[in-house]
């Protein structure tokens, strides 16, 4: 399970998530959906892969 | 972000280079454009919004790929336009100039940050843009009289979407789809590994179940054999004791019944299951060659058809072709002499010859297609001969049963009650012994297939279940199920905090603005509605309506400028920003007027309003005269000089008259005049 202070870990990823989320709708850098979904599960998987170590 | 120099050129009804400065002082934050209606007032704040993000606003222009200023374009050739917006943000200025190219119908974007007078080029101005005003935001912003008046017969989402636009919640919401997206695929791996598990359950609920029923039956299958072999003694007794009667008949009779029977129960099943045993190995033996002989046969038979017509292996061997060039001599007496024509011949068919290693292959692949014929002839034989063989046992067999019958009758017709007594005990014994023989069958079958299925139950606990993989799954499912709860939490608190926020500013513009003591009530859903002091709704008139949309917007821009300094990670910051609104007087009435003229710049830092000579009265003129910094006029420029000048066509700024519209240009155009 995840032990670390979950609240601090999860709003640091959250705003991480915002802020890319953010940067792909923008105009000049629209990046498809499921390209963004790809990244997310990525930075998802990647905090949890740091969490456990 | 203050706007500092906006140059059209050549966009649209506009024709040349117009430039505009816009006030920023904070004193004389108002930058007045005066335009009738078509001259060119939305755009003016189109222009403003495509140079910026590169797209107009919405339910404004109709044709967005026409933009070359039609004149320029038919007269003079011209293909490109142009916009160029310079502004400041945080003390530093930069310069945005947006072109478009009508023949390629694609625009590039340029962008400078100014130093100094110089300008050194930024790679992506549109990233700074987004960062300092979306373009979601900038429509706020910049308001055409179309986006307000549609803004007044808003309904409770429209509402919603703005301010959620103003706090960046939308890109929350995309999140959270994403979010769910992933849960549902990975839901769909937890649900695989799921079904492994449940594989492995059932595998183990069949080991412990059918391991224990296996043993009984093993159990039960060596109880039987005892009781047979007890039955048997027991029928084998009887017989001998049938032999001890003294007479002669019985005991001849005996023993054939006791040699049939040896045939029937021992001697010809051991044959016919010998037999059978034989026929199953067969197709162990001979199967791959029946499998391989019709693929092989064809293949011989192509060989043999290429033999016959001398194709493969070719007529001329190799060794012979190089013996007769070797010699340079034909075996028809003709020199091959080097360079000869014959000789080049005769070198042709070295070519085509057969070499040793091609007829040994083509050898080894005709004498594999014999063997196995041979052995699919052996099949045929031997299973031929199996079947008869079977045939003739269970003949055999028949006859023997037959006998025992004939037997039997002969036996029960002599008359003595010894023998009756012990045929009595000897029919129980073996119908006994039958019953025996039948649950035995029946016990194999059990023990066969409970084996089979618990060596199923073995394989799969083998493969094992999946349950480090499942915990992980669910583990991450309830990471992002928490992140999702996490964030709608943080929407909800931000969502909330908003509604009252926009309602102390809303209800504070209505009371600076309304007349009537109105206050404004924005639910949990955003719906927004006017209540009297009583809490009495009232029904909005058009003027109301506007006048709530103004409060609305302003109050917006306010939000956003309140929220500039806020430390929100996850939404988007507040902004401080020019707010330019075009005819927000239409449809109010006086005393409504004046109140917005006198309270509508003071929610923006920057200013900017797009007024009509119909609007242009003392009621409005009077608050934001003294607020004025810049002030312009758009020119309509008419090519018609049958026209007279009218009264109408002009109008009294500062005391000055200025024509808003001209007869007799050379070109209908758009042009602008600085009222100084």
């Amino acid at each position: 399970m995840i032990t670390e202070d979950e609240d601090s870990l999860e709003d640091e990823l959250l705003k991480d998530i915002l802020k890319y989320a953010r940067e792909a709708a923008t105009a000049h850098s629209e990046v498809p959906v499921a390209k963004q979904i790809e990244h997310i599960e990525n930075l998802l998987l990647s905090t949890m892969r740091r969490v456990k170590k | 972000m203050i706007f500092r120099k906006l140059v059209i050129e050549n966009f649209r009804q506009f024709i040349g280079k117009q430039t505009f400065e816009f006030s920023s002082d904070p004193a004389r934050r108002v930058t007045l454009i005066h335009a009738e209606n078509g001259v060119g007032k939305t755009t003016f704040l189109n222009s403003i919004y495509w140079c910026l993000y590169g797209s107009f606003l919405p339910q404004t222009f109709d044709d967005q790929k026409s933009l070359v200023n039609d004149h320029m374009k038919a007269v003079e050739g011209l293909t490109q336009c142009a916009v160029e917006l310079v502004f400041e943000h945080d003390g530093e200025q930069f310069r945005v100039v947006r072109t478009y190219d009508e023949l390629k119908l694609s625009a590039i974007v340029q962008g400078f940050s100014l130093n100094e007078g110089n300008n050194v080029p930024i790679k992506s101005i549109e990233s700074v843009i987004d960062r300092i005003m979306p373009a979601s935001m900038g429509k706020y912003f910049l308001m055409a009289g179309e986006t307000l008046q549609n803004l007044g017969r808003a309904d409770s989402a429209k509402f919603r979407e703005a301010v959620r636009t103003i706090l960046g919640f939308d890109h929350a919401e995309s999140v959270s789809e994403h979010l769910r997206s992933i849960v549902s695929n990975w839901n769909k791996d937890v649900s695989k590994a799921t079904k492994l598990d449940a594989k492995l359950a059932a595998a183990l609920a069949v080991k412990s179940n059918d391991a224990p029923k296996l043993q009984q039956q093993e159990n039960d299958l060596k109880a039987n054999s005892i009781h047979r072999e007890t039955t048997e003694a027991e029928i084998a007794r009887i017989n001998q004791e049938l032999g001890k009667i003294s007479n002669k008949d019985i005991q001849t009779l005996n023993d054939k019944r006791q040699a049939v029977e040896r045939q029937i129960k021992i001697v010809l099943p051991r044959e016919i299951e010998r037999v059978r045993k034989d026929r199953s190995g067969l197709i162990q033996k001979y199967g791959y060659s029946m499998f391989g002989f019709s693929f092989l046969s064809e293949a011989k038979k192509t060989l043999d058809k290429f033999a016959k017509d001398r194709e493969i292996p070719s007529h001329y061997k190799d060794v012979f072709i190089k013996k007769l060039l070797d010699d340079a001599l034909c075996i028809c007496g003709s020199s091959l002499e080097e360079g000869s024509e014959p000789r080049a011949k005769v070198a042709e068919l070295y070519e085509g010859a057969t070499t040793k290693e091609q007829e040994h292959h083509i050898d080894k692949a005709k004498a594999a297609a014999n063997q196995l014929q041979d052995l699919a002839n052996d099949y045929t034989h031997e299973l031929e001969r199996l079947i008869t063989l079977e045939t003739k046992l269970e003949t055999e067999l028949a006859n023997y049963r037959r006998e025992k019958e004939s037997v039997d009758s002969e036996l029960d017709q002599i008359d003595d009650s010894k023998k009756d007594e012990l045929l009595t005990e000897r029919g129980e014994a073996e119908r006994h012994r039958d019953r025996l023989e039948t649950h035995k069958y029946e016990l194999q079958q059990n023990i066969r297939s409970l084996k089979e299925s618990l060596a199923v139950a073995e394989r799969d606990v083998n493969k094992g279940g999946a349950f480090a993989e499942l915990n992980e799954l669910k583990e991450r499912e309830a990471f992002v199920q928490s992140l999702l709860d996490r964030l709608r939490r943080i929407v909800k608190e931000e969502d909330s905090s908003a509604i009252d926020e926009i309602q102390n500013l809303l209800n504070r513009k209505l009371e600076a603005y309304s007349r009537k003591e109105y206050r404004g009530k924005v639910d949990q859903d955003f719906t927004f509605t006017l209540h009297k002091e009583s809490g009495r709704p009232i029904d909005k008139s058009t003027g109301e309506s506007k006048l709530l949309s103004i409060s609305f917007v302003s109050s917006l821009i306010e939000l956003a400028k309140s929220r500039r300094n806020e430390n929100s990670d996850f939404f988007v910051k507040g902004t401080v920003a020019p707010f330019a609104i075009d005819a927000p007087f239409t449809a109010l009435d006086n005393s409504y007027r004046g109140a917005v003229a006198e309270l509508l710049p003071e929610c923006a830092e920057q200013f900017i309003l797009m007024i009509s000579s119909t609007d242009w009265q003392d009621v409005i003129k009077k608050p934001l005269i003294p607020k004025i910094g810049k002030q312009y006029l758009l020119v309509a420029n008419v090519a018609d000089d049958k026209k007279e000048r009218r009264t109408e066509d002009e109008i009294d700024i500062g005391g000055e008259t200025y024509l808003h519209t001209k007869y007799g240009s050379e070109v209908s155009c758009t042009t602008s005049v600085e009222i100084l």
